[in-house]
């Protein structure tokens, strides 16, 4: 019998046919070129986008230990404009250009990029009318863009560093380049900290860049912003110490200068001064790069007869003088074939305590510790005891750690090489023939006349993120540098020092106050030697409270200029008098 | 046990007599089974429409889903206006208490510097 094929049947094989096809073009597109499309579809839908990381701020102490801010992050924007939309074809639409030029310079007036308009081609899709503008200026712009239907404008957010009090602290901030990097300062020693990291976005986007919540291959990575960080400078000490440096400078017809202020119980950074300075928001201007260095830290220099006091503390803790051991003045000794001349003449021929020796800054009773050091000559063991306490107890010669960049560590010579000659080391008593930064000398002085405990100095406070405070942690100080009886007398024999020089009272009005004044000579490399027309002028020193409890270290440096000489006693010391005077009644020390 | 039927059963005839009560008066009590079938044409279409009418669902909830990305994107333009207002307004609120302005206050302004200073001890 034949078998008909029914109508239906025909339907049912026509239809089943067609799915056949369908499922074997589904089949061709979602297995045999998967990938291909796959990868055409991410093409043209997925991109990426950076979710930029908030720089980290950073923060000083104000005077009842509070939180202050010294730089901040300012919202900004870039305007762009599509010039390719003003185009009709080849031609400029000349009425939508004018208004969108009218709106632009309305809200910005000259803040405008120079030329911003002229050449508005019909090849470019991207064309910037000004930079980092105010957000009130952003929001005006958007505002009239819609009041004008203005097309092909846009407005990219970014930030940039605002720093609250001028050019505070400047070189121990650094500042932020156009690239974002840290320079100079805590902006680049701590650069990773405060840059943060980015995070990232890749989702699906439509039309119009928007990110879609579909698809499984999204990546979503919240950005990490930087630490806010906290540095030990207290704003209104860092104020003064500028101040009075600057107009100190000023007074003596000084070109530039150095302050350093340690709080010796703990080794915190009260502040850093240095003269000239900048303005770090306006770094581009700055014609001498110079003007970005720390040289607090990254100047080593002869520092003069501030060493002293370190020196006679070395010998006074080995026992080889005691304060009352009596020296005769020759005004004038010889070592080997060098003659060694003390800059005071005053008191020649008399016979002086130590304290007496310090006040006169006599090299040459420098040089007889040293003798005594040595049991009665500048032997290698002399010599090898006092290098011991310039590098492993004073630490001279070694980084502080100072989180700041281009520390340097300064040079001591070896007592056994060729250069650790007797004159060498005697010179090295009165601070010459070592190189030290301001930095080094402040953490030495400070352990020398606080019990004897060396305290690493250091500038970073803690962090300060979501309105909480975390300190660092604090490291253990060094113990041993001076014995404790040690310390006691030399901070006594500095403070009668200054009174024998001749301070005059009223400067300290009888609060615990002791110092050492430096005038060293400089290396000129024209001549090889030392330069006959050109000195610095140093001086160290500290103030107590009522228990002579040493409550903080000043370091003054005032740099030679060209056949200048300046002396510790007339221009270093009267900033330091200055500084002591505010930091007394700052600080509410009490008298003895 | 008790159970109970539907009016519109399409069942075959059970005949109980003397046992339904649900039939009408002079009704024909023997109803036979309906031959209910559905044809390849109309089964194809039913399936057609049920497969497109799941599509259409997938699809609704896929809009909807990508809708979200919309609301997001509105939500995240709105707060990062605001961090970048708050950050303004925190600078214009340190400025004001930069040493600058309080040096430039009015009220620093009427201050003198004394004379003379000393402690009482």
């Amino acid at each position: 019998m034949q078998t008909k094929l029914s109508r239906s049947s025909f339907l049912l094989i026509a239809v089943f046919g067609v799915f056949l096809l369908i499922i074997g073009k589904l089949i061709d597109i979602q297995v045999a070129h998967h990938e291909e499309y796959l990868a055409s579809a991410n093409a043209l839908q997925v991109s990426s986008r950076t979710l930029k990381a908030t720089r980290g701020e950073i923060f000083a102490l104000d005077t009842d230990g509070s939180i202050v801010p010294l730089v901040l992050n300012k919202p900004v924007y870039t305007v762009a404009v599509d010039p390719h939309v003003y185009y009709d074809g080849e031609n400029l639409q000349k009425e939508t250009y004018n208004e969108l030029k009218s709106a632009i310079e309305k809200v910005l007036k000259n803040q405008t990029i120079d030329g911003a308009f002229d050449d508005f081609s019909v090849n470019s899709r991207y064309k910037i009318l000004a930079k980092q503008i105010s957000r009130e200026q952003a929001e005006q712009i958007k505002q009239l863009a819609e009041e004008k239907d203005l097309p092909g404008l846009s407005l990219q957010a970014g930030t940039k560093r605002v720093y609250i009090e001028g050019n505070l602290a400047a070189q121990a901030l650094g500042f932020v380049n156009y690239d974002g990097e840290g320079q100079y300062g805590i902006e680049q020693y701590l650069d990773k900290e405060l840059r943060g990291e980015d995070g990232l976005l890749q989702t699906v986007r439509d039309v119009r860049n928007t990110p879609l919540a579909i698809g499984i291959n999204d990546i979503s990575i919240p950005a990490k912003n930087g630490d806010n960080v906290v540095l030990t400078i207290d704003r209104n000490v860092q104020s003064q110490v500028e101040l009075s440096l600057k107009e100190g400078l000023e007074r003596m017809g000084a070109e530039s200068g150095s302050v350093v202020v340690l709080n010796p119980q703990n080794g915190e950074v009260m502040a850093m001064a240095n003269y000239p300075t900048y303005d770090p928001a306006e770094y581009g201007k700055v014609e001498n790069a110079e003007v970005f260095q720390n040289k607090t830290v990254s100047y080593a220099y002869e520092p003069g007869s501030i060493m002293k006091s370190m020196a006679m503390g070395a010998a006074l803790d080995l026992g080889a003088v005691r304060p009352s051991s009596q020296y005769h003045n020759t005004g004038c000794t010889q070592i080997d074939d060098a003659e060694i001349c003390n800059l005071s003449r005053q008191v020649d021929g008399q016979t002086l305590d130590m304290t007496g020796v310090l006040a006169w800054s006599l090299n040459t009773g420098m040089v007889w510790v040293l003798n005594q050091m040595g049991g009665g000559d500048i032997t290698m063991a002399a010599r090898q005891s006092l290098y011991d306490y310039y590098t492993a107890r004073y630490q001279f010669g070694r980084l502080t750690g100072i989180e700041q960049i281009g520390e340097t560590a300064g040079f001591i010579s070896q007592p056994d090489t060729v250069h650790g000659a007797r004159v060498v080391y005697s010179n090295m008593m009165f601070g010459q023939g070592i190189n030290v930064t301001n930095l080094q000398v402040a953490a030495a002085f400070s352990a020398a006349i606080n019990g004897g405990k060396y305290y690493r100095p250091h500038i970073i406070a803690g962090t300060y993120n979501n309105d909480s405070f975390v300190p660092q942690k604090t490291e253990s100080p060094m113990e041993g540098t001076l014995k404790l009886e040690t310390s006691t007398e030399l901070k006594e024999m500095l403070h009668e020092a200054r009174k024998i020089y001749g301070v005059n009272p009223r400067n300290d009005q009888g609060f615990y106050v002791g110092g050492k004044t430096g005038t060293a000579q400089i290396y000129d490399e024209a001549t090889g030697g030392y330069s006959e027309t050109q000195t610095v002028g140093t001086y160290i020193g500290y103030g107590a409270d009522g228990t002579k409890t040493p409550k903080y270290v000043i370091m003054v440096r005032v740099d030679p200029t060209k056949n200048k000489h300046f002396n510790g006693s007339d221009d270093a010391m009267p900033i330091f008098n200055e500084i002591s005077n505010y930091m007394l009644r700052y600080m509410g020390v009490s008298k003895p | 046990m008790t159970y109970q039927t539907s009016n519109y059963q399409s069942a075959r005839v059970s005949l109980r007599s003397g046992l339904r009560q649900n039939f009408a008066m002079n009704q024909n009590t023997v109803a036979y089974a309906r031959d209910k079938h559905v044809g390849p044409v109309a089964s194809t279409v039913l399936i057609g429409l049920i497969v497109v009418g799941l599509l259409v669902l997938y699809l609704m909830q896929l809009a909807a889903t990508g809708s979200y990305g919309y609301q997001l994107n509105d939500i995240s333009k709105e707060q990062d206006a605001l961090v970048a207002e708050q950050q303004d307004l925190e600078v214009d609120n340190a400025r004001m208490r930069s040493l600058t302005a309080v040096r430039g206050s009015a009220v620093a302004s009427t201050m003198v510097d004394p004379a003379t200073t000393d402690t009482a001890n």
